[in-house]
């Protein structure tokens, strides 16, 4: 397989010199197996992740459909300032922007309330689905719950999960991700949407 | 439920996702016994498949972008209760980019609403002015598919909102899916849709935003469409003396359904919501976009409004397509189930008139596409009850010529003078920059553009070296802004810029030129020997830009024009059967082509002598055509005879290093690597010299070499070259054309053979559906492409569908290129192996014995494709015990294979193992009592 080095070049721009050594360090921290260390810089990339939305949006008109990957990795080259992370692989940046685009998506859906258990996404009345997007928010809450317990019994199916629905990740660079071959990724992932689909109707997938 | 118990669980599935549901309860019996509880599990999980659909394929709804905006755009709190004015807030329904909606009710008469509260940033009194200029209109909207828009307003906090009906109800393509409508219950409702758009545009509303989160269908079936009319109120470019659109909106609006001419900024009419309209029919047919905008960028878009074809739905149906961000993954089981039908069944049902329908809905040119959203709907109603339906074709190329006839020339000298100009500069601009030599020229030429085009004299930095592309950009620009009141000039003048881009290859740039200038020209009735140049040159580009259809018509209608113009013969004729042979050859109809190829070769040699260049050019496309059709040894000779011609011409011209490329390649093939290699060589250099090395010709050159580097099994030198070589076309020529696909197999293919099979496998996959996107389905192309994949799968043990695989090339095989070709005896080849895995010897024996004597005959004896053939052969008669003709077989194979492919290679390896079955055999039979 190509590797395609994403090595971060400098930032743009001089700022953030002291809180970029302090975000690498944690995304280092995080990468080598410290889950907390991600908590700390959150609000930071989340800030970033904000500000340039925006910006785009205000920018040239047709830039405004930047990809959501693109966006997380923007935020990181400016957090990061001058100092560089050596990910391995785009497929092991992706890894990583899979994952804070989750948060993302379920802080935000947490932040509007509407927290339940299990079978909630039949309870969510069709009647949200108004407006420019279909409000997910309930739903994607108890995703993410479902995908906790999925991950408990077997986290590399949980994190194929993140991957694929909230990093948006091809079966290619999922298996390159987790390191595992395509055939694998793709055998699996059927599986896991069955085991979700199974939790969010019933509560739980244990047939009973 | 435990982890270990999970495992248990997950072994299961994966053993039993790949059975029959009779098969299952044999498995369940068999392995579960006395484990109910697992067994439960496990049927639960199964029964979870056929109902979840395409659970968890789409992306989060609103994504990332929408959140981060969502949370970042000042948003203005309500609470349930509180009044926004005489309406009281229940809850919040919805929450978009731009906005807020919430469910309110009015007390007096008692009505519930969905109110939408414009976020902050929107200038709020100019919304309130359209708003009230606007609001008779909307109001009278009156439609049972309309949600009414009752009332508009501002909040204490001034910010604007609209009151509107309450719709409760799921988008249009969710609803589809959940209820598995079928096709035809799909196009009842999506008519349902274009009934209250053309209500709308009768009232002279045009929507602007039509998509499915905005069409929800109720409980009782009924389509609603929301926002009739809101975009334009909302779009802060819209002042009332300049009604046009609308570059701010376009930054909160998901370019997926906007019309080119939305992204464009250009007017937007009724034929804006048509082409939305388009877009939606084609999701609710394919479950997918028509194009699939991935990063939004300037280029993306560009490309895809300058001719990228969408794929027909009849095709894309059949296609297996990943998960990309913004896209959704599609399997055609998947698919065909959510339109209660087969995935056969799908497409043949799209195929014709639908794929006619949604293509005139997409047309790129607003004035082509349906004139109205009724005709759109009409046409769906006509094919349904097998009339004929409008939009039957394509009628680009006959318009012209119509439109074309019907117009008096009317371009001022001047402007004749200047065209002439420009194309000679630019004539000698290519000249001179493909050799060099003609400085001079160069110097006069871009004078003559600067004098013309830039009187400031101010036009290019001192000191910068100019391309020719870059002059022409400056050229266009020049046309664009000064000859805005004088369309006749500057159609004349894009056209000559569109064939100067053309000849300089920049497809893209070329075509809409072209296009617009064969199109809008109101005067070129006289000027037909121009009107023919230009639709040669746009079929030209068309043909290197890959669209093939569009590049066919065009060239008939030139030919039709230019035997009007010339009689039954011309130079310029000759010309387009030249071309129209090489466009035969890229669509795969090889024999077509062979006899367009032959009817210039004789043309050219009556007009201008059997020494003529263009004759020269003429045979190497003939001999080209010979050897795709098995003809190699005649193909070998006339090569011959057209590099000699083109010798005599130019000792630097591309088509000599085609030639000599070409001549290459048939030199391998039969072995005779060192006379392949020097005529290769000798190619890559004159390709260096005229292109320079980041050109996708170069890189097919490089290509070359590789295979050959390959045939001689050192592969640790050629994949980088290949790599290489790949990297330059997918950059200079973008991921989806003709040459980076043939990169893309020729990689895959070096990959199989040094054993890299699931990197080969990926990219046969990738290639195919490529492949698929560009050429028919019976494409002789496509059917190789195949066989390699089924050779890749078949190492790896996947006989089955290596085996189907292998069935299908062999069927296209056998009606496209015929009985007695190689590429069908190479098809074969692969089956007959595969069926000799599965044990069914007597198949294989028949598939193998039809594949010999045509390989033998076109690659000769020594050859390893032969020897694998022998090897195969032999595998089926040791398993038939007839041990002295498998001992002449392997005898005269096994050698080959281990000098030509090496002792690894998995061809010579299953040999070796049929060599070491025949001695035992051979000491059993030898051992045994009776002899």
């Amino acid at each position: 397989m190509d590797r395609v080095a994403i090595g971060f070049s400098p930032a743009i721009d001089g700022q953030g010199t002291r809180t970029g050594r302090d975000v690498t360090g944690r995304l280092k921290a995080w990468q080598s197996g410290d889950p907390a260390a991600l908590d700390e810089v959150m609000p930071l990339i989340y800030e970033e992740l904000k500000r340039l939305a925006v910006s785009y949006m205000e920018k040239e008109r047709r830039e405004h459909t930047l990809q959501a990957t693109a966006l997380v990795h923007e935020a990181f080259l400016r957090l990061t300032g001058h100092d560089r992370i050596d990910w391995n692989s785009r497929a092991h940046f992706l890894a990583i922007a899979a994952t804070v685009m989750r948060r993302i998506l379920i802080d935000h859906a947490r932040q509007r309330g509407a927290v339940k258990r299990g079978g909630a996404w039949n309870a969510v009345g069709l009647d949200q689905a108004l407006d420019l997007a279909v409000d997910d928010a309930p739903w994607l809450v108890a995703l993410d719950e479902a995908l906790e317990s999925l991950g408990n019994l077997d986290s590399q199916q949980a994190r194929l999960v993140e991957l694929r629905y909230f990093g948006g990740l091809s079966f290619d660079e999922t298996a390159e991700a987790l390191g595992v071959s395509v055939r694998t990724v793709k055998r699996r992932w059927r599986i896991a949407r069955m085991w979700l689909y199974r939790y969010l109707q019933d509560g739980s997938a244990d047939g009973g | 439920m435990a982890a270990e118990r999970w495992q248990e669980i997950e072994r299961h599935l994966l053993s039993v996702l790949t059975l029959s549901p009779a098969e299952r309860q044999a498995y369940f019996d068999r392995a579960c016994g006395e484990d109910r509880e697992i067994r439960r599990t496990v049927e639960s999980l199964l029964a979870s498949e056929a109902e979840m659909g395409s659970f968890l394929e789409k992306p989060p709804a609103g994504g990332i972008r929408g959140t981060l905006l969502g949370s970042a755009v000042d948003v203005p709190a309500f609470e349930a209760g509180q009044c926004i004015g005489p309406y009281r807030i229940l809850r919040e329904i919805g929450r978009g980019g731009m906005s807020v909606v919430f469910l309110a009710e009015r007390e007096d008469p008692s009505r519930q609403v969905a109110l939408k509260v414009i976020k902050r940033g929107m200038d709020s009194d100019e919304i309130q002015r359209r708003f009230f200029d606007e609001r008779q209109i909307l109001a009278h909207l009156n439609h049972p598919s309309i949600a009414q828009l009752y009332d508009g307003g501002t909040t204490a906090d001034g910010l604007p909102f609209f009151v509107m009906e309450h719709i409760e109800g799921e988008p249009i393509d969710r609803f589809c899916d959940r209820y598995r409508l079928s096709i035809d219950d799909r196009i009842e409702l999506f008519r349902q849709v274009c009934t209250a758009v053309h209500y709308a545009h009768q009232n002279l509303v045009v929507h602007r935003d039509i998509k499915p989160g905005n069409i929800l269908v109720t409980a009782d079936g009924v389509p609603k469409l929301l926002d009739f009319g809101i975009a334009k109120l909302l779009d802060p470019d819209l002042t009332p003396e300049k009604d046009q659109p609308t570059a701010a909106w376009m930054r909160l609006m998901t370019p997926n359904y906007a019309s080119p001419e939305q992204i464009g900024g250009g007017a937007i009419t009724t034929a804006s919501d048509v082409y939305s309209l388009g877009v939606l029919l084609y999701e609710l047919l394919t479950g997918r976009l028509p194009y699939r905008i991935r990063t939004g960028f300037a280029e993306e878009i560009d490309l895809i409004f300058r001719g990228a074809q969408h794929v027909k739905p009849s095709v894309v149906v059949t296609q297996t397509t990943e998960r990309e961000s913004g896209g959704w993954a599609c399997d055609p089981q998947e698919l065909s189930q959510a339109r209660a039908t087969q995935p056969a069944k799908l497409a043949k049902r799209l195929r014709g008139d639908l794929d006619n329908i949604v293509r005139k809905a997409l047309q790129i040119q607003p004035q082509r596409r349906y004139s109205s959203v009724e005709q759109l709907s009409d046409d769906l109603w006509r094919s349904r009850q097998g009339l004929t339906i409008s939009a039957r074709e394509d009628t680009f190329g006959y318009r012209a010529k119509t439109f074309l006839r019907r117009h008096k020339l009317k371009v001022t000298l001047a402007a004749t003078v200047a065209a002439l100009i420009v194309a000679f500069a630019v004539t000698a601009l290519v000249q001179s920059l493909r050799v060099d030599r003609e400085r001079r020229q160069t110097e006069q030429a871009y004078e003559f553009l600067i004098a013309l085009f830039d009187t400031s004299a101010a036009g290019f930095p001192a000191g910068d070296s100019v391309t020719a592309r870059q002059l022409l950009d400056r050229g266009m620009e020049r046309i664009e802004r000064d000859l805005e009141d004088q369309p006749e000039t500057r159609a004349t003048l894009m056209g000559t810029i569109g064939r100067a881009y053309g000849n300089l290859q920049f497809y893209d740039r070329a075509i809409p030129l072209l296009e617009e200038s064969l199109h809008h020209d109101p005067g070129l009735g006289d000027a037909e020997p121009l009107a023919a140049a230009n639709l040669f040159h746009l079929a030209r580009a068309q043909r290197g830009a890959g669209s093939y259809d569009a590049s066919e018509r065009n060239y008939e209608t030139a030919l039709a024009l230019r035997h009007r113009l010339d009689g039954p013969s011309s130079v310029e004729i000759s010309e387009i059967l030249h071309d129209l042979g090489q466009l035969r050859v890229a669509q795969g109809e090889l024999q077509a082509a062979a006899d367009f190829a032959r009817q210039a070769v004789s043309m050219r040699r009556d007009l201008l002598g059997r020494e003529h260049v263009a004759t020269a050019h003429s045979k190497a496309l003939l001999a080209r055509c010979l050897r795709d059709l098995g003809e190699n040894a005649e193909a070998e000779a006339m090569f011959a005879a057209a590099i000699t011609g083109l010798r005599r011409a130019s000792s630097e011209d591309p088509e000599l290093a085609l030639a000599l490329n070409d001549l290459g390649f048939l030199l391998a093939t039969r072995g005779d690597l060192r006379a392949a290699e020097s005529s290769i060589r000798e190619s890559l250099e004159i390709r260096r010299q005229i292109f320079g090395e980041d050109h996708p010709i170069y890189a097919e050159s490089l290509e070359m070499l590789a295979f050959l580097l390959k045939e001689r099994r050192d592969y640790e030198a050629a994949v980088p070259l290949l790599r290489k070589s790949l990297d330059v076309s997918r950059r200079r020529l973008g991921a989806e054309h003709p040459l980076v696909a043939k990169g893309q197999v020729n990689l895959a293919n070096s990959l199989a053979e040094m054993g890299a099979y699931e990197e080969a496998e990926a990219l046969y996959r990738q290639t195919s559906d490529l492949a698929l996107r560009l050429v028919d389905e019976g494409h002789p192309r496509v059917a190789l492409m195949r066989v390699g994949l089924a050779d890749v799968l078949h190492a790896q043990g996947e006989l089955e569908e290596a085996e189907a695989l292998y069935r299908k090339a062999v069927g296209a095989l056998q009606s496209s290129v015929g009985d007695q070709h190689y590429f069908l005896a190479e098809a074969r080849l692969g089956l007959g192996a595969v069926l000799v895995d599965r044990g069914a010897f007597e198949v294989a024996e028949e598939y193998l014995r039809k594949s010999l004597p045509i390989l033998e005959g076109v690659l000769g004896d020594g050859h390893w494709t032969v020897a694998q053939v022998r090897s195969e052969l032999a595998g089926c008669l040791l398993s038939t015990r007839n041990l002295s003709e498998a001992e002449d077989l392997l005898l005269a194979s096994y050698p080959i294979l281990e000098s030509s492919k090496g002792g690894d290679a998995w061809i010579t390896r299953r040999a070796r193992e049929r060599v070491h079955r025949l001695h035992r055999l051979q000491e059993k039979v030898e051992g045994s009592p009776i002899s």
